[in-house]
């Protein structure tokens, strides 16, 4: 894996405004390859620091270099450029009810390419076919299921490559089985385009499954940073209470749904 | 990282092209290789084409679905193409494509037969559906009076107040202007034959029966009947009415009732008040074309009597239910998002506009020949 580094965030203050900080002090690196996966209750500022590092919400103190550029210091079409370069998966898909899923997913490259138009419906096919959706392609967001609509949203955000892809609570509101497809298509997406992966989510079993490495945030910082293993193992305040909650909760049903 | 631009080097010697590619291949080089290939699987003379890999660094998915369609217009020439030098992670990309779907042809569409079939059994389905709604809100309001089920008293003002009170402005504004296009187009032809004071029957008649309730009913079409249908769509689309459902509430009684009865109490009163300013504008602009004003409002005084107004009332009710079903049905009957609740929003306005109208137009037919000796 190479050792360059994509993303650097630097004494970071995020928030909405002044008296809504949530995070401070944030010092982030994001090498190129990996997959990483910020970790935190409700709250904590997890898809806060996503949206700053995504370009989405200016920091309100502190840099972020996306590229090896300061992303909120560049013009607005330099900083159009840079996130051109990156594909962002919402939590609630964010697709446009009025077009089908091919049209969502050859957006991008009918906006931002001078494909020919079958180019740019053949790209959006094979991306729905590797999110396993190709045969949905004529069928409109409302039509599809909710798993099925994240798969299509995912899509969209690799359709032109990028070498960062960042996801908001990835698998959230999806079941067991859907959400392990979803992460399965993440990881052959990387696989296949070599990806960096920025995923905030609250699901563990999906972090053990794709991450290289997990951020845990809480208490308006970074409180750990590692893989998921050692971060289960940690005695560190809050990590090891953000993590005795989760087995909490599973422990707490999992027996139910079983019988 | 970032970023050598494609460069390519194409040579031909005999029946052979050799292209050199280098650098970073993708979506901005899509369109290049395309039409390259497209030209070289028109020479005559060529029979294979080698594309060479060794210099190229990043090779995204546009750039090799353009290299995949160039190899296939070549084969569709009967050209070979030969791929040389292929990294892992250049072979992972093109392969892709051999594996994915073509883009499937769209299906075929209906005839004009089958089309018309479809848009009558909608416009069936939508009547019945209509009636349906009709029913459900007249059974709310049945139920609610003999205490059967909650009278939504609270929502049905605030409903009034934000359909009613709110419109004042624009449909006095509308009502005035009225008056005086009909005063200013009445009065200057009636003057031609001495016959001026005349105008009265057509300013007082035409806002009492017709104008006052007409254009209140179009302004409420356009104001209140859409901002109903893009809420109770908006609500269908996001789910809130299926939790309402869930919950054992009737969404008729809760949404529909308060919209219909609100607008119901408030519109005959605003058509009162359009053909009240109309006509004294009406009156204000016969004095700017010479006719006396006092004559004017005696001859109103005589030609209206109180039949002319109740026929505007009636008719104002009747658009209120227009409207408020209309716009309801629309709302309710929503699908697909955004884009569903604009189509309903603009099917509600138009559908109700064209019933209004309609409406009147029947009514007044009916009236005028029972009362027209």
């Amino acid at each position: 894996m190479s050792s360059e580094l994509l993303v650097v965030g630097h004494e970071l203050r995020c928030g909405y405004d002044a008296e809504s900080v949530v995070l401070d002090g944030v010092d982030i690196r994001i090498e190129r390859g990996e997959v990483v996966t910020i970790l935190g209750g409700s709250g904590s500022g997890k898809s806060t620091l996503l949206k700053t590092l995504g370009g989405l919400l200016p920091p309100l103190a502190g840099t972020v270099e996306l590229f090896g550029e300061d992303l909120y210091a560049v013009d607005d079409a330099r900083r159009a450029e840079l996130l051109q370069r990156t594909g962002t998966l919402f939590q609630h898909d964010a697709l446009f009810g009025s077009m089908t899923l091919r049209g969502n997913v050859a957006l991008p490259v009918e906006q931002l390419t001078d494909l020919p138009d079958e180019i740019a419906d053949r790209l959006a096919d094979t991306k729905l076919d590797l999110v396993e959706l190709a045969h949905l392609a004529e069928r409109f967001p409302s039509q599809v299921s909710g798993g099925q609509r994240k798969r299509a949203a995912l899509a969209r955000a690799v359709v032109l490559d990028p070498e960062i892809v960042w996801c908001d609570e990835p698998t959230s509101g999806l079941d067991p089985i859907t959400a392990a497809r979803l992460d399965h298509s993440l990881l052959h997406l990387r696989d296949v385009f070599g990806l960096t992966i920025v995923a905030v989510t609250h699901d563990v079993e999906s972090v053990r499954t794709i991450a290289d490495r997990a951020i845990v945030v809480g208490c308006g910082a970074i409180l750990a940073e590692g893989t998921v293993t050692e971060l289960e193992q940690s005695e560190l305040a809050g990590v090891a209470e953000f993590f005795h909650r989760v087995e909490l909760e599973r422990t707490s049903w999992q027996p139910e749904h079983r019988t | 990282m970032h970023c050598p631009a494609m460069r390519v080097h194409v040579e031909q010697h005999g029946g052979t092209a050799a292209i050199g590619l280098a650098g970073n291949v993708t979506r901005n080089d899509g369109r290049e290789l395309v039409t390259l290939f497209r030209k070289l699987a028109k020479r005559h003379r060529l029979r294979a084409v080698a594309v060479d890999f060794a210099d190229v660094e990043r090779l995204d998915s546009a750039g090799a679905l353009a290299i995949t369609f160039g190899c296939q217009a070549l084969a569709d020439a009967g050209k070979g193409c030969e791929l040389l030098h292929l990294s892992d992670p250049h072979r992972a990309a093109l392969e892709m494509f051999e594996s994915a779907p073509a883009t499937p042809e769209p299906p075929s569409r209906h005839g004009s037969v089958e089309r018309f079939g479809e848009r009558a059994r909608g416009a069936m389905l939508a009547i019945l559906g209509m009636i349906d709604l009709v029913g459900r809100t007249v059974r709310a309001i049945v139920r609610g009076l003999f205490g059967r089920q909650r009278l939504e008293i609270g929502r049905t003002v605030e409903q009034a107040v934000v359909i009613g009170v709110d419109a004042l402005p624009i449909v006095a504004l509308l009502g005035a202007l009225i008056g005086v296009i009909l005063s200013f187009q009445s009065g200057y032809q009636l003057q031609k034959f001495g016959a001026e004071v005349y105008m009265a029957e057509i300013v007082g008649l035409g806002m009492a029966r017709e104008f006052g309730a007409v254009i209140t009913a179009v302004i409420l079409a356009g104001r209140s009947g859409a901002a109903i249908t893009a809420e109770l769509g908006t609500m269908r689309v996001n789910d809130e009415i299926d939790a309402i459902e869930s919950m054992g509430i009737d969404p008729v009684g809760l949404l529909v009732v308060p919209r219909v009865v609100g607008l119901t109490l408030v519109q005959p009163l605003l058509s009162l008040m359009s053909t009240a300013v109309g006509i004294a504008a009406g009156i204000g602009v016969s004095y700017m074309i010479g006719i006396a004003p006092r004559a004017v409002f005696y001859r109103m005084q005589e030609a209206l009597v109180i039949d002319d107004f109740a026929l505007g009332l009636v008719k104002s009710v009747l658009f209120a239910w227009i409207i408020t079903f209309t716009s309801c049905f629309m709302g309710l009957r929503t699908r697909g998002g955004a884009h569903g609740v604009g189509t309903s929003t603009t099917r509600a306005v138009v559908a109700s506009i064209v019933l209004v109208i309609l409406v009147d137009s029947m009514v007044t037919t009916v009236w005028t020949v029972t009362h027209v000796q």
